[in-house]
C-alpha cells in the first residue's frame, strides 16, 4: 500500500489543525492512491465496466484515512483534497488518451479504427479543466463546486458540508457556473 | 472579467433566474439599468442556464470508458431486435425494467410474444446464469393456464430479458368488475387459476409474486398466470407505489400481497403462494384490500402482515371506504367498493360470504404456513365443496355443522349421516396429515437451495436500488452488506455438518464480496470487505474440496474463489499476490481438465485462468511471459471452438483471442506473425455472421474485422485491402440504412467511406475516391455538428478534410484534363487543406491533438504552398509549361 494510514490520518488531522503544509504532503499521497485505484479501472479491458468517481474517492477514504481518528471536518477536507486529485487524474488522463491513442501507428492516413466507441468525453474534460481554471481566477468558489460536484462526485450537500456554505448557496452557485461554463464550452469551435 | 464585475453579475443573475420569465424584464430594467454590458452579460447567462441542461451534472468518470473491444451501447428499444424478435411497442413498466410487445421476425406467421428487459442491473450475468439454471424447469411448465416462459438471455448491450407468451386480457380484478362477475362465477374463475398455481407447484415452481396483476384473463374467460419463476430469478422490485421495502434486508415482492414469512425473510415454499391465492380471492369477493397500512415504513408494514388479524370478508364488503356509513342505500359509488353493484346489494353479500367463504379466505391466509391449506388443489377443492354445498375443510369441524349441510344435500338419508360423517372426517385428517408431512420435506428441500440463494440475490438486488435511488451515498449499502452479512453468519453457525448448504453459503459470500469490490461495475468500494468474504468463500471451498476430492463441481468452486481474490488482488495493486491465486487456480483447473479432458466448460476456464496471468504479466511488463499465457489461452480456445463449431460464443472467443495475440505480438515486435494472428480472426466473424443474418451485432463485428484486415494489408496489397474496406462498407450502408438515427451506425458508415476513398486516392483513382469521401465528409460534418465539444468527431471531420484536399491535388496532378480543369481541382485541394488545416490548428490549441499528429498543422501549410505553387505555375502564360 503506498499511502499509509497513519500518514494521511496525521496529514489530515494536522492540516484540520491550521498547519498549512500539512496540505501539500497530504496531495501527493491522495493523488499517488487515486492515480492508482483509478488506473486499475482504466487499464481493465473486460466489457462495460463503469469508474464511478464517488465509489472510487470513498474506497481511497476507506483504505488511506483511520476512520476513529478524523472528525467530521477532516473528513469533508479529504473529500475536498480528493474532488481535486480526480480532477487532475481525469484530465491527465483525457490528455494521454488523446496524445496516445492507439498507440499513434502510423498504418496510414485514415481514420480512427472502427472499435473505438464515439461517445468520448476527452475533449469535454479537457476543455472544462482549462474554463475552470479560468472561472477560478474570477470566483473560486465556484469553481471549487463544479470540481467537488462534476469530478468529485460529490452531492449538493455534501458540497455544502465540504465548503461550509448552505446547500442553497451551493445550487445558486452552481447554476451560474454551469451557464457559464456551458457557453465557454460551446463557443470555443466558433471562436 | 474582474471579481467585482463578476459579483455584479452573479447578483442579478441568481436574482433574475429565481423569478418567473415574465417578471425577469422589469426586474433587470431596474438592477441594469444604464449598465449594458451587465444587461448583456446576466441575460446571455440566462440563456445558457437554459440551454445547459444536463450538462456536467452527471460527474465526470461515472461514463463508461472507451475502452473495451466490444463495448454495449445504450439503444433505443422500439423497433430494435432482441434476440429473434423484433420489439414492437411498450406494454407495460415497472422499477425492475419494462415489457414489450415483439414479434418473431423470421416467422411467417409473425408469433407474438411479450419480452420483459430487465434494466441496467448491475450484475445480469448472474440473472443469465440463474435463468439459465432455472430455464429447464421453467420452460417444462405447460399449462393452459400459465404463460410459457420461452426464452431468455442478455441483449447485446447486456441487459436480461426474458420472453413470454403474449397474453391479451385484463387483469383479474378488472375482469371481474368489468364482466360484474357473481360470487359463484369468481370462485369458479379463481378455481382454475389454482389448478395452474397447483401444476407449476407440482413440478416444484413457487411463483412468489402472485398478484392481481399477475393473473391476466382473456377475452374467452381464460386465466393465465404471468411471471412463473421469474420472481426467483430475478427477486423483483416492490411493485406497490411509494412503498419502499429495499433496505430492509430481505424484501418481500409485493406487500401487499406477501405472506409473513415473506416478509420476515423466511422460508418461501408452496404454501406461500396460497396466502396470496387467499388475500387475491379475499378483494375479489370483498372489493376491499385485507390490511390497511398506515404509513410506508417498512416495519409497520411487516408488523401488520405478520399480526394483524384481517377482517371477515363478510364484515369488511360492508365497508364503504372513509365514506361514513349511510344506511345500506347504494347510491354513493366509492371507488373502494366500486364493484360492489356486481354483487348486489351488500346485505345479500354478506349473507354469501359469511361462513364458509369466511372461513376459506382465512384459512388461505393464516399467518402460520402450516395452519394454511396444504396446498392450491386444496384451496381450490374447498372452493368447488363450497360450491355443490358440501362441508368445507376451513371451518372449526363441529358435528352440529357437518349435519347441518349433509341433512341439505341428503334430504332424504339421515339415518346414515353419523357413519358417512365419520369417513369424511377420517379422509380430513389423513389428506392433511400427509400433506403435511410432503409439505414438510418440499420446505425443507426447497429451504436449502433457496434461502441462501435467495438471500444472496436478495441483497444483489437491494444495493442495486440503492445505488439507484441515493445516487453518491453509501449508507444504504453498506445497511444492506451488513445485514446480509448478519444474516449469512447466523446461518453459517447453524449449517456446519451439512455440505450442500455450507457450499451454497460459499457461493453467498461470494456474492457478497462481488458487491463490495466489483471492478466491472457500480460498487460499494470496500475491496478490503470483499477481499474477506472472498476468503471466507474459499476458506469453506478448500475444505470442502478437501473432503472430497473427487468432488469436481466443489474443486471447480474452489478455482472459482482463487480467481476472485486474483482479481481483487490486482484491483487492490498486488500484481504478485494475483498471480499467486491465478496460478493457484490454474494448477486446480489443469488437474480437474486432465481428469475430465472432453469437459468444454473446464477447459473455458483453464483458458481464462491463461488469459489472467497473461494479462497481469503484462502489467508487470513481463511481455514474453504475456504472450506464452495468451497464447496457452489460444491454444485451448482453438482446440474448444474445433470441438463445438456449433457454438457461437466459443468460436467469438477465439477470434478475440487472435486479436489479443495479435496485440500482445506487435507488443513484441513481431509484426509478421501479429499479422498472421490477426488475419485468423476474420474467417471466424464472417461465419458468425452469416450463421445469424439478422444479427447485428455480429454484422458490426464482421464490418470491424474487415477493416482491421483492410489496415493489415493496406501497406502491402492495396487492391486487397480495398476489397476489404468495400465489403466492410457494404455491411455499414445495411447497419446504417436500418438504423438511421444510430450515431455509432453513423460513424461507422463514415469510417467505411473514409476507409474506402482515401485507399482509391492512394491508388490513384481519385474521381471515385473524392465521391467515396464526399460521403464521409457528410456524414461526419453531420455528427459533429450534432455533438460539437466531441473532440474525436472534431478530428474526424478534420482528417477528412485533409483526405479530400490529397485526391484533389491526385486529380488536378493527372495530364489527361484540360489546364482549367486542373487550376479548379488545385483551388479545391487548397481549400480543402485550408479547413482541414483550421481544424487541426484549433485541436492543438485546445491540447487534444495526439502526439503523433503534433506536426500535422505544419505538414498541411506545405502542402498548402504546394497548391499555391501549382496555381502560379497553371497562372503563367501558356507554352512556358510544358
Amino acid at each position: 500500500m503506498t499511502a499509509s494510514l497513519k500518514d494521511v490520518t496525521q496529514l489530515l488531522v494536522h492540516w484540520g489543525n491550521g498547519d498549512k503544509q500539512a496540505l501539500d504532503r497530504l496531495m501527493p499521497l491522495v493523488y499517488d492512491e487515486l492515480h492508482r485505484m483509478a488506473s486499475r479501472y482504466l487499464r481493465r479491458e473486460r466489457e462495460g465496466h463503469t469508474l464511478q468517481t464517488t465509489a472510487l474517492i470513498n474506497e481511497a477514504y476507506l483504505r488511506i484515512v483511520d476512520q476513529n481518528r478524523v472528525n467530521w471536518q477532516n473528513r469533508a477536507h479529504f473529500f475536498g483534497v480528493a474532488a481535486q486529485m480526480m480532477r487532475r487524474i481525469l484530465v491527465d488522463h483525457a490528455r494521454s488518451h488523446l496524445y496516445a491513442k492507439r498507440g499513434g501507428g502510423a498504418q496510414k492516413l485514415t481514420l480512427d479504427e472502427a472499435i473505438a466507441t464515439p461517445q468520448e468525453r476527452d475533449l469535454d474534460l479537457v476543455a472544462l479543466d482549462d474554463a475552470l481554471t479560468a472561472l477560478a481566477e474570477i470566483d473560486p468558489q465556484q469553481s471549487r463546486i463544479i470540481e467537488l460536484r462534476f469530478f468529485g462526485g460529490l452531492t449538493i450537500e455534501e458540497t455544502a458540508e465540504v465548503l461550509n456554505i448552505s446547500p442553497a448557496t451551493v445550487k445558486r452557485d452552481w447554476n451560474m457556473a454551469k451557464a457559464w461554463l456551458y457557453g465557454e464550452i460551446s463557443n470555443r469551435f466558433s471562436k | 472579467m474582474t471579481p467585482q464585475k463578476w459579483q455584479q453579475i452573479k447578483d442579478v443573475f441568481q436574482s433574475a433566474i429565481e423569478l418567473e420569465a415574465s417578471r425577469r424584464r422589469s426586474f433587470l430594467d431596474e438592477a441594469c439599468r444604464g449598465n449594458s454590458e451587465l444587461r448583456n452579460e446576466v441575460e446571455r447567462l440566462i440563456v445558457l442556464h437554459e440551454q445547459a441542461g444536463d450538462f456536467i451534472e452527471t460527474p465526470a468518470s461515472d461514463s463508461t470508458l472507451p475502452i473495451g473491444l466490444f463495448e454495449p451501447q445504450a439503444e433505443p428499444v422500439i423497433g430494435r431486435r432482441i434476440g429473434p424478435y423484433k420489439v414492437v411497442r411498450e406494454i407495460g413498466r415497472g422499477g425492475m425494467g419494462a415489457v414489450y410487445l415483439a414479434i418473431r421476425a423470421d416467422d411467417q406467421y409473425q408469433k407474438r410474444v411479450a419480452i420483459k428487459l430487465i434494466k441496467g442491473w448491475m450484475d445480469s450475468d448472474s440473472i443469465v446464469r440463474r435463468f439459465r439454471n432455472e430455464r429447464q424447469i421453467l420452460a417444462s411448465l405447460d399449462h393452459p393456464g400459465i404463460a410459457k416462459l420461452l426464452d431468455g438471455g442478455t441483449t447485446d448491450d447486456g441487459l436480461p430479458y426474458f420472453v413470454m407468451d403474449y397474453i391479451e386480457g385484463e387483469s383479474i380484478n378488472q375482469y371481474c368488475d368489468t364482466h360484474r362477475l357473481s360470487t359463484v362465477e369468481i370462485l369458479k374463475l379463481f378455481r382454475t387459476v389454482c389448478s395452474a398455481v397447483h401444476y407449476a407447484h407440482q413440478n416444484l415452481v413457487v411463483h412468489r409474486d402472485i398478484k392481481p396483476g399477475n393473473i391476466l384473463i382473456t377475452a374467452e374467460g381464460a386465466a393465465k398466470l404471468l411471471d412463473f419463476g421469474i420472481a426467483k430469478v430475478m427477486n423483483p422490485e416492490l411493485a406497490a407505489p411509494g412503498i419502499e421495502l429495499t433496505l430492509t434486508g430481505i424484501a418481500p415482492l409485493t406487500p401487499a400481497y406477501a405472506s409473513p414469512e415473506q416478509v420476515r425473510g423466511g422460508r418461501i415454499t408452496t404454501v406461500s403462494d396460497v396466502y396470496s391465492l387467499g388475500v387475491v380471492l379475499y378483494e375479489l369477493l370483498t372489493g376491499h384490500a385485507p390490511y390497511r397500512f398506515k404509513s410506508s415504513d417498512p416495519a409497520e408494514i411487516a408488523h401488520v402482515i405478520c399480526h394483524e388479524e384481517p377482517q371477515k370478508p363478510s364484515t369488511a364488503v360492508r365497508q364503504r371506504g372513509t365514506v361514513p356509513d349511510s344506511g345500506e342505500s347504494p347510491t354513493t359509488p366509492i371507488p373502494e367498493i366500486a364493484s360492489k353493484t356486481r354483487r348486489g346489494p351488500s346485505a345479500k353479500m354478506r349473507r354469501t360470504l359469511a361462513g364458509d367463504l369466511d372461513n376459506i379466505v382465512l384459512m388461505a391466509m393464516r399467518k402460520e404456513p402450516q395452519r394454511r391449506y396444504a396446498s392450491a388443489e386444496q384451496l381450490s377443492e374447498d372452493l368447488r365443496r363450497h360450491l355443490e354445498g358440501l362441508p368445507v375443510i376451513a371451518r372449526r369441524d363441529t358435528v352440529g355443522y357437518r349435519s347441518s349441510k349433509f341433512v341439505k344435500r341428503h334430504m332424504a338419508g339421515v339415518i346414515a349421516a353419523t357413519l358417512i360423517v365419520a369417513s369424511l372426517l377420517a379422509g380430513i385428517v389423513t389428506t392433511l396429515w400427509q400433506a403435511r408431512i410432503a409439505r414438510v420435506e418440499r420446505a425443507e428441500a426447497e429451504l436449502r437451495f433457496n434461502d441462501v440463494r435467495r438471500l444472496a440475490n436478495s441483497f444483489l438486488f437491494e444495493f442495486h436500488d440503492a445505488i439507484e435511488n441515493l445516487p453518491g451515498s453509501t449508507p444504504a449499502r453498506e445497511l444492506v452488506v451488513k445485514r446480509a452479512l448478519e444474516y449469512l453468519d447466523s446461518l453459517a453457525q447453524k449449517s456446519s455438518g451439512d455440505p450442500s448448504l455450507q457450499r451454497e453459503l460459499a457461493t453467498a459470500y461470494q456474492r457478497v464480496a462481488d458487491i463490495q469490490g466489483n471492478q466491472y461495475s457500480a460498487h460499494s468500494g470496500d475491496t478490503t470487505g470483499a477481499l474477506a468474504n472472498y476468503r471466507k468463500a474459499l476458506e469453506i471451498r478448500e475444505k470442502l474440496a478437501a473432503a472430497r476430492p473427487a468432488d469436481h463441481p466443489a474443486r471447480r468452486e474452489l478455482a472459482e474463489s482463487c480467481d476472485k481474490i486474483g482479481d481483487i488482488s490486482e484491483l487492490m495493486g498486488d500484481l504478485s499476490g494475483a498471480l499467486d491465486f491465478y496460478r493457484r487456480s490454474l494448477s486446480i483447473r489443469s488437474s480437474l481438465s486432465e481428469e475430465d479432458p472432453m469437459n468444454a466448460q473446464l477447459r473455458h476456464d483453464l483458458a481464462s485462468s491463461y488469459d489472467s496471468i497473461g494479462d497481469t504479466l503484462a502489467k508487470t511488463g513481463d511481455a514474453q511471459g504475456a504472450l506464452d499465457n495468451v497464447r496457452k489461452g489460444l491454444a485451448i480456445r482453438e482446440s474448444l471452438s474445433a470441438a463445438d463449431p456449433n457454438n457461437v460464443d466459443a468460436q467469438r472467443d477465439l477470434a478475440i483471442s487472435y486479436y489479443k495475440m495479435a496485440d500482445a505480438l506487435a507488443g513484441l515486435g513481431s509484426a509478421a506473425e501479429s499479422l498472421e494472428n490477426g488475419r485468423k480472426a476474420l474467417p471466424i466473424f464472417e461465419s458468425l455472421a452469416a450463421a445469424d443474418p439478422t444479427n447485428a451485432k455480429a454484422r458490426r463485428e464482421l464490418s470491424v474485422s474487415y477493416n482491421r484486415t483492410g489496415d493489415m494489408l493496406w501497406t502491402s496489397d492495396k487492391a486487397a485491402a480495398l476489397e476489404c474496406y468495400r465489403k466492410a462498407l457494404k455491411i455499414r450502408e445495411a447497419l446504417s440504412s436500418a438504423d438511421p438515427t444510430n450515431a455509432q451506425a453513423s460513424r461507422d458508415l463514415a469510417i467505411g467511406y473514409g476507409n474506402v476513398g482515401s485507399t482509391l486516392a492512394g491508388m490513384g483513382d481519385a474521381a471515385e475516391a473524392s465521391a467515396n469521401l464526399r460521403k464521409s465528409l457528410a456524414l461526419f460534418e453531420v455528427l459533429s455538428a450534432k455533438d460539437p465539444t466531441n473532440a474525436v468527431a472534431r478530428h474526424d471531420v478534420a482528417v477528412c478534410y485533409t483526405t479530400v484536399a490529397e485526391a484533389e491535388t491526385v486529380l488536378a496532378s493527372l495530364s489527361s484534363i484540360p489546364v482549367s480543369r486542373q487550376e479548379q481541382h488545385w483551388r479545391e485541394a487548397r481549400s480543402w487543406y485550408q479547413r482541414g488545416l483550421d481544424v487541426f490548428i484549433e485541436l492543438r490549441n485546445h491540447g487534444t491533438l495526439r502526439a503523433s499528429e503534433a506536426d500535422r498543422p505544419e505538414g498541411i501549410a506545405k502542402e498548402i504552398k504546394r497548391c499555391d505553387e501549382a496555381l502560379a505555375k497553371l497562372r503563367r502564360p501558356t507554352g512556358a509549361s510544358r
